[in-house]
């Protein structure tokens, strides 16, 4: 278990009892047809699924904004050999679609990961080659398309640490400026087998 | 200070997947393609880093072309 806050979002790490709320979002089809699996998912699917990232390599988190669950973000199968990891975000709440919260929610998750958490150098993204919407959102950020992915359907982009300081940088800069008193992340959660070790180290030392 | 005319030049260098030399001072900044939150978030690092003025949301949504958003900058920065 694990709490991340920054800008006025709070990202709580998915729990066994939310994923009915992410199942039932996840299933419309104007969130589906923007994922690589589209067809209908099952609760029994839902439950193995979450069984199957329920650990140490997997992080996903119910993002809350104003007291309300809007959405998800992710970084999955994390290879600690190689230090990377792929994320992932999306907003069911429409009323948020066009708000702060999907940049704030993942400049928030990245900040974690690169200046806290500090055992990522690298973050990684699949993003369908039609979904031009995201692809900008990401290159913004500081993703660039892999060499060999253009004819790719869903394309693979890489985030480095030095191109995440430049371009996340102004980002930061900007949403802190916006946030006056919200712009320090905080971190807060239970030490667990589900964490890293260097996440429960993290959590140790502000016991 | 910045003239209206590199203002809009630097903010279309800022803006991923905009082609070059498509911005004129009346283009309407927030009708861009693919315009989200992270786009305003650019738009305030940006003027603030030129003109040391903090936009917000609602200062935002008062402009919709360049010119104006440049000229909300220079108003607030005097």
């Amino acid at each position: 278990m694990i709490i991340l806050e920054q800008y006025g979002v709070r990202l709580v790490r998915l729990r066994e009892n939310d994923i009915e709320l992410v199942r039932y979002w996840r299933n419309k089809s104007d969130i589906a047809n923007f994922m690589e699996y589209r067809r209908y998912i099952t609760p029994y699917e839902q439950l193995a699924w979450f069984k199957s990232i329920n650990n140490k390599l997997n992080y996903y988190f119910i993002i809350e904004y104003e007291g309300k669950k809007v959405g998800l973000i992710n970084s999955k199968n994390y290879d600690p050999a190689l230090g990377f990891s792929e994320g992932g975000i999306f907003i069911w709440d429409k009323s948020y679609i066009d708000s702060y919260v999907a940049i704030y929610s993942t400049l928030c998750f990245l900040n974690f990961i690169f200046h806290v958490l500090k055992i990522s150098k690298t973050s990684m993204a699949r993003i369908l080659r039609t979904n031009t919407r995201a692809i900008q959102y990401n290159k913004q950020i500081g993703y660039r398309l892999l060499p060999g992915q253009e004819n790719v359907e869903n394309q693979l982009y890489e985030l480095t640490e030095e191109d995440y300081l430049e371009k996340g940088g102004k980002l930061n800069k900007a949403a802190a400026l916006l946030n006056p008193g919200y712009e320090t992340l905080r971190y807060s959660g239970v030490i667990c087998p589900e964490n890293l070790d260097e996440v429960n180290r993290l959590l140790e030392a502000i016991k | 200070m910045m003239t209206l005319e590199e203002f809009t030049v630097n903010l279309e260098k800022e803006f991923e997947g905009v082609e070059p030399g498509s911005f004129t001072p009346d283009t309407h900044y927030r009708d861009i393609k693919n315009w989200s939150s992270i786009y305003a978030l650019i738009v305030v690092a940006f003027v603030d880093l030129n003109f040391n003025v903090i936009l917000n949301a609602t200062d935002l949504r008062s402009t919709n072309t360049i010119r104006e958003l440049y000229d909300l900058a220079v108003q607030k920065h005097v």
